[in-house]
Order: structure tokens, then C-alpha cells, then sequence
């Protein structure tokens, strides 16, 4: 836990200091046959790519991109889902209904192929563009997750106490069912990461996501994708990147659950 | 008592490991049990009859250990000694154990027909038509109407008695020479418990096989018994013929006990 | 059981059909058209891209386009593909066998191989190596697919040269083997696709199945198993294993969509021609009939396959065969 939080704190330290730390202009193209494809040496740590562009300073400013990318759009998805939740849990009814079958639908869906509709009626997308549709396409589980944990808050006293002072529903939602959901939502928010982060890094490696010159990790990897043997630094350094931030979050998220839910803890 | 000593227990001790360091749930148990006999094992719930039936067929529970000072001696052999694969080859067909919950103990998925036959199976039947036809002989002498049909049933498919039986059938099947009845009779209703003591009875003539009772009801051990032991957080508090046990209780504990049981069979 | 049985069909179509009209309304809101690259063209007019477009009908409006979708569609008949100039529904009936193969090949094989693990681990539970393998399973579902994928491009296939780098078949020899031939060729070419998938299904099997595992050795019914004298082998597999199978299949469903958007990424690495790599084309090519009828597919696959799931599930438990 620890250890997975130090991993987290070092690579946004490096996404936010990108521009102190990086070695290189991650976006130089020197135009010199003899810097093309060079193995990791002391001037380049983790080699060149085809376009002799310095690996460690394309993944370090990939981290800005990524872990940027994945951050906001997560906390899109979770206030759509809260949004949609929230409605759902507290109209009931027909809203309800609707509401619970388009998640349905939407969860049945594999992401990426939902992701790849989106790409197709949007074409190539700006980064502010590939933040909407992942947050467009996260949000159902948290909507789930909100609209039960609302059916079951709003019976609570503290709530009814205040919606029988005439306070508008929406407010009582904000001031008293929210902050009681602000553990799940963050558990919740947590592991979505650990989905977001591989799945913005496979758009990007796909040509789909983010594109070039704009280094995310996805797209830094694609430039090898053919023959990724032979200039291996090229994908082994920003896929290392992607594991460890996934495994650190996903152990930081699966902590944070176990600390949450009292049933869980003697799990093994 | 002529005959020969079948099981010789010497300082029994078994403990569980806690969260608070070990506990002594068995605390230095010495008995004997001789062939053909059926002896009485008393004691309130949690007083470790239990742990004492397990540790004599050494199927404990992960974490419990049998302390080093501890003997068990059946038929000449030393049981504690032994490896795993003759202590294997002992169970079920030499020592075997009727268990308190007929609707656990049975397996959920498999034909009772198949997990009476699997006995043979394991000792020695090389036949697979063979050992289901065994099956079916004892799943019939334990007054299983219609055995033949019921063999292909699902344990779900079974009134609680009808399991029991099977769970009989399944510990007589290789005719051992020690039987442990752990509480097979107070899941069920108590006309059934007449019929299936009726039927322990009846059978442990037929086999003169040996028989350690474990209960906590009097009325059984009156009915069945010739000697009880009377066990309290650990350890044997007497050790007596039933008679005596009834009309001169030596420890007060047992005195206790038997003011505590409704009404006698003894009387009759 | 048949009122389960239609129950559950129903849910299935219902998702089916939304999801189709929610893609067909996502691709036809799309400002880009399948004619598009057409003008870039120095050979092509204007006239000549309405002329296309009033052909395949894009000029007409939505709910039109979409009615005539949706009877096209419950003929059998899912378009024209523009960027393959050929029937969607020859593509599909190319490409989706493929992709049945890709992923029931790692199915089966990341299903086996995570219940062997799953009940290794629950049976050897707390020791080093156990754990060892439960941080490794954890560390592996960390990995993307498309990362494991290049890794099995790099390694066995391009530098040791132990299977094929890419495609299903051997281009120049396929046609002129023997049936076992081909069989072999297509076993060989499978290998690391198949095996990537089945790297991160087997991973993610084990998990669930060694809690399911450590939930029903300490059931009864396993100590009666010893107590008959069954050894180690038989108490943990012919008893607790099949017990713990029940919550297999759901998981297997549930890993569905994931199996699936992996072979996206993994179809496209190895070029392998199914569906997967048809999307990610269809994509690139503003092929809107070939994506609607990806989408559709997929969504198909993994929507029946929960439903089988979760029948199968109901059929797999005696308790459950009688009073369903």
C-alpha cells in the first residue's frame, strides 16, 4: 500500500515537473539519420524512437497526457453516474426503469467497441474530445452504485427530517445523501482508473486516441507496433509506465475498499 | 469387560490457534474403548466432544494441532504415527464417522448413490458396478425404501432421516470395527431420532462393531449406551457404566447435567 | 425453467435492440461521411459524391435511414461496405468464425488453466509459492492486453521464432496442404493470439476461483470426504471443486466484454482477420455499415453468451434444475 502510494506520487510528481525534468523536447525531430531508433545509452536513458525522438522525455510527458486524461475523466464518469443515479434512485418509477435499462444496455456493451463507435461518428479526436467519450462511456456502473445507495439514504432520518423543512430535493441530495456516498464514489473512482489509464493507452496505441505528435503512452508504444522487437525500449519503457501506475492503483483501490467494508477484511 | 481394547486415548490435547494465541479445546483426555462396546461421549455444546471425534480420525480443521504428549493407540497401532496414506487407508474402512448435519455433509452436486459407493471405491472395489450395487444393498439394509431408484437422487432430493441413512450407510459400508456417531440424531425430528437410533442399534448388533456416541442428550445415552464419559470445557469429569452414571453421579458436574434433562428414559 | 428460459432471452434481445439503435444513432450523428475521402479525389466532383451519397441513401433523413436499417437487418441483410466493396454480411460471415475461434480457444484454454490455479492456490493456501502466484495473477491482470500482445509479437514469434508473427494462415502455402495440414497451420498461427487472451482470462479465473475454492473447503461435506478415507486430490477436486463451479460460469460471463475488447486489440496485433480488426479498419475507413454491423456482433456475442451463462448455471446446479 505504501509502496503502490509512493509509485503514485512519483509519477505525478514527474507528469507535473515534466518540463524541469525531461531531458529532451519530447517533440524533437532531430533530421539526422544517426539518432533514429538508438538502444538506451547515456544520452538518450530509454533510447530513440523512429523519428529520433527521446524516449524518457516522450514518456515523462506522456504521464501529463495520460494520467491528465484518466483523472478528468474519471471524475466525469463519476459525476454523470451520480447525476444519473441519483435521479434514477430518487424519481423511481418509469425514470427508474429507463434509466436501469440503458445501463444495462450500455454495460453489456465491451467498452472498447463502444469507444470505437464514438471514434468513428467523432473522427480524430483532440484530447479534450478523448476525455468526453471515456467519461461517456464509464459512467453506468457508478450510476448503479449511487442510485441504490440513494434508495437506501433517503429513508434515513437525517433526510426526511430535512426535506419536511421544505429544503428543495436537490439539495437535500447535495448536502445530505452525497457526502454519505463520498467513500464508494472514491473506491469507485480509485479502481476506474486502473480501467481508464489501459484503455485511453490502447485507443492512443490504435491510431484512435490521442494523437501525434502529443505524447500519451498509448501512442509512444504504436510508433514500434510493427516490429516491437527490434527497438524493444521503445515499448518495454512507457508499457512499464502503464503497468506499474495500474498495479499501484488497482492495490491503492482494492486497500481502500477492504478499509471501507467491514465484510471484506477477513478476506484472504 | 472381556474384550480387548480397540481405541486407547492417553492425554488427548488439541488446540486451535486464535487471534489470542492458541486454545485448548480438548485438555488431556484419557479413554478406552473396547471392541463391540458402545460408550457414551457427554458433554454441552463446545465442550470439545466434537474436536475429540475429529482428532481420533485426524480430519481437523486448518489450524488445529494435536499436542505432542498425546496417544492414540487403535488396534496395536499407533494413529498419530502413522503417515497420511495408511491413515487414509484406516479411515472409512477400519474407524468411521456419522456426522451431526446430515444436510451438510452430504455432497450438494454428487448421487448419494455414488457418495456411498465412492467408500468402496476408495478401499479396494475396482468395479464401479460393483461398488454401486454395494451401495444400493446398504442404502437398502438401512431401511431406505426403494433404494434402488433413491441411489440416483441428489441429496436435496432427500427428507433429513433418508439422509442420515445414507450418512450411515456411508460409514458402515467396509463394516468397521469403531464407529464415531458425532450427534447424528439432533438435526432431526425426534421421531425420526427413535428410528435412527433404532437402526444404530440394530446394526451395531448385526456387526458387533464398537460405538463412540457423541451427545448431549441423556435420553440417547440411556437408550444405547452401556458406559459414558462425561466431558466439561475439555476434559472427562467421570467416566462410569450408564447405571451408575444415572443413580449415583460421582461428579457434581454430571449431577448437573442429568437434573437439566427433562425426563429419563432410564425409568422404564 | 421455461419461463426462466424465455425471461432471460427477452432481456437479451432487448439490450440487443438498444444497443443497436444506440450505435446506429452515435454513427449517423457523425459530421464525417463514408464518401468523404472520395473528394480529397482530383478525379471526383461534387456531383459525382452526391450522386453516392443519394445512392446508398445517406441524403435521406435519420428515422427513415434507420427503419430502413432495421428492416434490412431482420432480413438478414446488414449493408454494403464501402471501404471492401463488398456485402457486410460476407465480411461477417468470414470474420466472426474467426473471432469464435480466436476467443474459444482462449476460453478454454484460460478457463482450464485459471481453475487449475484457482484450486492449486486454495489448497495450498498461505504458502510462499501461493502467494507468489496470487501477486503474479493480480500483476497480470495490471497488463493491458495490447501490451502482453506485443510482448508474444517480440519475443516468441519474431525473435525465437516459434510461431508465426501474424495472420491465421501461411499465405503462400495454405491452399496447397493436406486437411491436417491447414489444421496445423491454423493451430500454429492461433498459438499466441489464443494464448494472450487466455494469459489474462486464466488470470482473472483463478482470482474468483480460489475465493470460490477457500468458500466450500471448509463445507461438511469435504471432511466427510476424508473421513471416507479420500485423499487430498479427491476431497479438493471430485468434491469442493465441482462445488465451487456454480459461480464459474457467471464469472466466465462476466469476462466476456473483456475477452472481447482484448481481441480487438490482440486481432489487430496479429492480424488476425476477425472481427475485431474489421472494427478497428471500419473505423479508420468511415465505414459505417461494417462498424454498426461490429458493434452489433460483438454486442451479440457477449449478450448471448452471459444469457448461456447464466443458463447453463441454472442447469449446472441439481438444486436449482428442479425448482427453476
Amino acid at each position: 500500500m505504501k509502496f503502490a502510494a509512493a509509485v503514485l506520487v512519483l509519477f505525478v510528481v514527474v507528469a507535473v515537473a515534466a518540463p524541469a525534468i525531461a531531458p529532451h523536447d519530447p517533440r524533437a525531430t532531430p533530421q539526422s539519420e544517426t539518432q533514429k531508433n538508438l538502444p538506451p545509452s547515456g544520452a538518450h536513458p530509454f533510447g530513440t524512437d523512429q523519428y529520433s525522438r527521446d524516449v524518457l522525455s516522450r514518456v515523462i510527458y506522456g504521464a501529463r497526457v495520460s494520467l491528465g486524461v484518466a483523472v478528468v475523466a474519471v471524475m466525469l464518469a463519476l459525476t454523470l453516474g451520480a447525476a444519473v443515479g441519483a435521479v434514477a434512485g430518487y424519481v423511481g418509477g418509469w425514470t427508474d426503469t429507463i434509466c436501469m435499462r440503458f445501463v444495462d444496455a450500455v454495460l453489456s456493451v465491451p467498452r472498447v467497441l463502444l469507444l470505437l463507435v464514438l471514434v468513428a461518428s467523432t473522427g480524430p479526436l483532440t484530447v479534450g474530445g478523448i476525455i468526453v467519450l471515456l467519461g461517456c462511456t464509464g459512467w453506468p456502473g457508478t450510476s448503479r452504485l449511487v442510485r441504490g445507495e440513494v434508495r437506501l439514504l433517503k429513508e434515513r432520518d437525517y433526510v426526511l427530517a430535512s426535506r419536511a423543512t421544505g429544503t428543495p430535493e436537490w439539495r437535500v441530495f447535495v448536502s445530505h445523501v452525497l457526502p454519505g456516498l463520498v467513500p464508494q464514489l472514491l473506491v469507485t473512482g480509485t479502481l476506474a482508473l486502473a480501467t481508464v489509464i489501459p484503455l485511453e493507452a490502447g485507443l492512443s496505441f490504435l491510431g484512435l486516441g490521442v494523437q501525434p505528435p502529443t505524447a500519451s503512452w498509448g501512442n509512444i508504444i504504436s510508433d514500434a507496433a510493427e516490429r516491437p522487437g527490434d527497438t524493444w525500449w521503445v515499448v518495454l519503457f512507457p508499457g512499464l509506465a502503464i503497468v506499474c501506475t495500474v498495479l499501484a492503483v488497482n492495490t491503492i483501490g482494492e486497500r481502500l475498499r477492504e478499509r471501507m467494508d467491514p465484510r471484506e477484511r477477513p478476506r484472504t | 469387560m472381556t474384550a480387548p481394547v480397540l481405541l486407547d486415548v492417553r492425554d488427548l490435547v488439541v488446540t486451535y490457534a486464535s487471534d489470542a494465541g492458541p486454545v485448548r479445546a480438548v485438555d488431556g483426555v484419557s479413554f478406552a474403548v473396547h471392541a463391540g462396546e458402545t460408550v457414551a461421549l457427554v458433554g454441552e455444546s463446545g465442550c470439545g466432544k466434537t474436536s475429540v471425534a475429529f482428532a481420533l480420525m485426524r480430519v481437523m480443521a486448518p489450524g488445529a494441532r494435536i499436542g505432542t504428549g498425546s496417544r492414540i493407540t487403535f488396534d496395536g497401532a499407533d494413529l498419530l504415527a502413522l503417515d497420511e496414506r495408511a491413515m487414509r487407508d484406516l479411515r472409512g474402512r477400519k474407524i468411521s464417522m456419522i456426522f451431526q448435519e446430515p444436510a451438510s455433509a452430504l455432497n450438494p452436486v454428487m448421487k448419494v448413490g455414488a457418495q456411498v459407493a465412492e467408500v468402496a471405491l476408495l478401499h479396494g472395489e475396482r468395479s464401479k458396478r460393483a461398488a454401486w450395487d454395494r451401495a444400493v444393498a446398504m442404502l437398502d439394509r438401512t431401511g431406505i425404501a426403494d433404494a434402488a431408484r433413491r441411489a440416483h437422487q441428489y441429496p436435496h432430493e432427500l427428507s433429513g432421516g433418508m439422509r442420515q441413512r445414507v450418512l450411515i450407510a456411508m460409514a458402515l459400508m467396509m463394516r468397521p470395527a469403531l464407529v464415531i456417531a458425532d450427534e447424528p440424531t439432533s438435526a432431526l425430528d425426534v421421531t425420526v431420532q427413535a428410528q435412527i437410533l433404532d437402526l444404530l442399534r440394530d446394526l451395531q448388533r448385526e456387526t458387533g462393531m464398537a460405538v463412540l456416541f457423541i451427545t448431549h442428550d441423556f435420553g440417547v445415552v440411556a437408550e444405547l449406551c452401556s458406559r459414558a464419559m462425561v466431558m466439561r470445557a475439555g476434559r472427562i469429569v467421570e467416566d462410569a457404566p450408564v447405571d451408575r452414571i444415572f443413580h449415583a453421579p460421582a461428579d457434581p458436574y454430571t449431577a448437573e447435567l442429568l437434573r437439566a434433562v427433562p425426563r429419563l428414559t432410564a425409568d422404564r | 425453467m421455461r419461463r426462466f428460459l424465455l425471461a432471460r432471452g427477452a432481456q437479451a434481445l432487448v439490450v440487443i435492440a438498444l444497443v443497436a439503435t444506440l450505435a446506429f444513432t452515435l454513427v449517423h450523428l457523425a459530421p464525417g461521411d463514408p464518401f468523404a475521402a472520395s473528394l480529397d479525389d482530383p478525379t471526383s466532383t461534387a456531383a459525382l459524391h452526391a450522386q453516392q451519397m443519394h445512392r446508398w441513401g445517406y441524403d435521406q433523413p435519420l428515422p427513415v435511414q434507420y427503419l430502413k436499417w432495421l428492416g434490412n437487418l431482420a432480413r438478414g441483410e446488414f449493408g454494403w461496405s464501402h471501404s471492401r466493396n463488398r456485402r457486410v454480411a460476407d465480411v461477417l460471415l468470414e470474420t466472426v468464425p474467426r473471432t469464435l475461434l480466436l476467443m474459444g480457444a482462449a476460453l478454454i484454454a484460460g478457463v482450464l488453466a485459471g481453475l487449475t490455479l484457482g484450486t492449486w492456490q486454495a489448497a495450498r493456501r498461505g504458502t510462499p509459492a501461493e502467494r507468489a502466484s496470487g501477486t503474479l495473477a493480480t500483476a497480470v491482470l495490471s497488463v493491458p492486453e495490447f501490451l502482453v500482445a506485443l510482448a508474444a509479437l517480440a519475443l516468441p514469434a519474431a525473435r525465437w521464432h516459434w510461431f508465426p508473427v501474424s495472420g491465421i494462415a501461411d499465405p503462400a502455402l495454405h491452399d496447397s496442404m493436406s486437411a491436417i495440414g491447414r489444421a496445423w497451420d491454423v493451430t500454429r498461427h492461433l498459438v499466441l493470439p489464443a494464448g494472450t487472451l487466455a494469459l489474462l482470462t486464466a488470470a482473472g479465473v483463478s482470482r474468483y476461483h480460489r475465493s470460490a475454492m477457500l468458500a466450500v473447503l471448509p463445507e461438511e461435506f469435504v471432511r466427510t470426504a476424508r473421513a471416507k478415507g479420500a485423499g487430498e486430490y479427491t476431497a479438493v477436486v471430485r468434491h469442493a471443486l465441482r462445488n465451487a463451479l456454480g459461480p464459474l460460469i457467471t464469472i466466465v460471463g462476466l469476462l466476456l466484454p473483456m475477452l472481447f475488447g482484448g481481441a480487438v486489440f490482440v486481432e489487430t496485433i496479429f492480424s488476425w482477420p476477425g472481427v475485431g480488426r474489421m472494427m478497428v479498419e471500419a473505423v479508420g475507413g468511415n465505414d459505417y455499415p461494417l462498424v454498426l454491423a461490429g458493434v452489433l456482433v460483438g454486442s451479440m456475442l457477449v449478450v448471448l453468451g452471459s444469457a448461456l451463462a447464466d443458463v447453463l448455471s441454472a442447469l449446472a446446479d441439481p438444486r436449482l434444475r428442479i425448482e427453476a
